[in-house]
């Protein structure tokens, strides 16, 4: 299931790439360019934003009686038992 | 003489009582004239160069089999010899079959696989790549398995960003394949992962063999999100492997392309932010070095010079025009105090007028007509058109005019009886005419 949300990351992220490469490869006039680079800043900074976004946590799920996803926690055992 | 007859059934029973020493013994030999029944039973022969003999494998039995029996098969099959009574068919029951040479789990796998291949599931162009930044990760593995705590291990503190859903499973036993499949049609139905991975730790071909089975293929074949398999050590490849979008060699490896993928990503963002900065800063600077060379010329810089010279030019035109405004003021100043100044004497002036009046008027006194009065003179009037006029020649009355005669004091109505055209008459003062 290609979720919308990635895409617009990707395609932000392709956005960037191709404005590094026709800054890097064309002589533009220089308002262009500058046009360019702000949009480059702009798209960076949504990346970024983007990459930081999703919440830091670790559970389980499971699927309830109806097939419905449920989250527990998890505990993690691996912690005492630093075995190799 | 032969001996008393016996009954079909009896000798078939005598028959199978001698063949009790065949109770589990094992052949070898090739399969042919395979079927499998409805009911699940498998009917088949096993041959060699010279004879054939039919065997018989009860579903109860076949069910356990984990590869699958197909003509051609070079077949080890082991269980009791007997004949099936009802048709006289001497036969063996087989309880296991294992194929020669091969273990029987590398045969079950060689077929799955080579099944799966000719239905295309291990194909490229099924692969679904894996998304650039994967960010909500599903495990399917046993939450208390080594598998896991790899996984951890590997995500550790570069774990920003990064949010993980582990759905547990048992990942070895009978049962555990259906279990997987399940996990993986789930996760696939609720859609809210990016990527799936599927789990396990290192073991045997035994222990590993749920990832090896038709049920997780088919449901990793059919997820609609991508999967990448991390089954075992390096050195094993699992069915699960080859129908996954990615393969990786362990579960650590697995993880460690989720957290690489984020990694490399901010990287790549930073880096393009570093050369689009390097690119415009260039420009500019070119651009501006550019500008301070030609401001520096002679054609640009004549210009400020230029514009100060004006500014001066000017300045000292608004300097003069200044002083030349002062000048005029003190002039108009002065020039408005000297005309004040007669005014000044004004009064002075009056005073010395009417002296003078007073001057005139006594000499207007003493040459009027009144004071000649005085002195006896009389001054005869004539009326014409209503003024009186002085007369001073006789010619200029006629006889009979009504005339009038001023005395010193009062005066007389007369009439003119009678005149004479005369000389002029000699008196020291003329009168003049008022």
């Amino acid at each position: 299931m290609a979720d919308p949300r990635s895409n617009e990351f990707e395609s932000a992220f392709h956005k960037l790439e191709a404005i590094v490469k026709k800054l890097e490869g064309e002589e533009l006039p220089l308002d262009e360019s500058l046009r360019l680079f702000e949009e480059g800043i702009g798209l960076s900074r949504f990346c970024h934003q983007r990459l930081e976004e999703v919440e830091k946590k670790i559970e389980l799920i499971l699927a309830d009686a109806k097939g419905q996803p449920r989250t527990e926690p998890f505990e993690s055992e691996g912690e005492e038992e630093a075995e190799p | 003489m032969p001996d008393n007859p016996i009954s079909v059934s009896e000798l078939i029973r005598r028959v199978n009582f001698d063949l009790y020493r065949y109770n589990d013994i094992a052949i070898e030999g090739e399969v042919t004239n395979y079927t499998r029944a409805a009911s699940g039973h498998l009917y088949f022969s096993i041959k060699d160069a010279k004879a054939t003999l039919k065997v018989v494998l009860f579903a109860t039995n076949a069910r356990m089999l984990r590869f699958k029996i197909e003509n051609g098969l070079q077949l080890i099959v082991r269980g009791r010899l007997a004949i099936y009574e009802q048709r006289g068919d001497f036969q063996l029951n087989a309880v296991t079959a294992e194929p020669a040479g091969l273990g029987a789990l590398q045969l079950a796998f060689e077929q799955l696989k080579k099944q799966l291949a000719a239905e295309g599931l291990f194909d490229v162009s099924r692969k679904k790549p894996i998304p650039m930044l994967p960010q909500r990760i599903a495990v399917v593995t046993s939450p208390t398995g080594a598998a896991i705590r790899d996984i951890l291990n590997v995500l550790g503190r570069r774990f920003d960003g990064l949010s993980l859903q582990i759905y547990p499973v048992r990942v070895q036993g009978n049962g555990a394949a259906l279990e997987i499949a399940r996990a993986i049609r789930n996760l696939s139905r609720w859609g809210i992962h990016d990527v799936i991975l599927i789990c396990r730790g290192g073991g045997s071909l035994e222990d590993l063999w749920p990832f090896n089975e038709e049920p997780v293929a088919r449901a990793i074949a059919d997820c609609l999100i991508p999967t990448i398999s991390g089954v075992g050590h390096e050195t094993d490849f699992t069915i699960c492997d080859l129908v996954a979008d990615l393969r990786a060699p362990t579960p650590s490896a697995a993880a460690e392309i989720v957290v690489k993928a984020k990694s490399e990503i901010c990287n790549q963002v930073d880096d393009a932010v570093r050369r689009v900065r390097h690119v415009i800063e260039m420009r500019v600077g070119n651009y501006r070095h550019e500008l301070r060379h030609l401001s520096s010329s002679d054609r640009l810089g004549i210009l400020p010079r230029r514009i100060a010279m004006q500014r001066e030019r000017l300045e000292r035109r608004r300097v003069m025009l200044f002083r030349l405004l002062d000048g005029r003021a003190k002039i108009m100043r002065r020039r408005l105090e000297s005309a004040m100044q007669p005014l000044a004497r004004y009064p002075e002036r009056i005073e010395r007028e009417r002296r003078r009046l007073a001057a005139i008027a006594g000499t207007l006194n003493a040459v009027s007509p009144l004071s000649v009065l005085s002195r006896g003179y009389a001054i005869a009037f004539s009326r014409v058109k209503n003024r009186k006029k002085p007369i001073l020649d006789s010619a200029n009355v006629n006889v009979g005019d009504q005339i009038e005669v001023q005395l010193k004091k009062g005066r007389l109505a007369a009439t003119v009886d009678s005149k004479t055209i005369g000389v002029e008459s000699v008196w020291p003062v003329p009168l003049r005419e008022r």
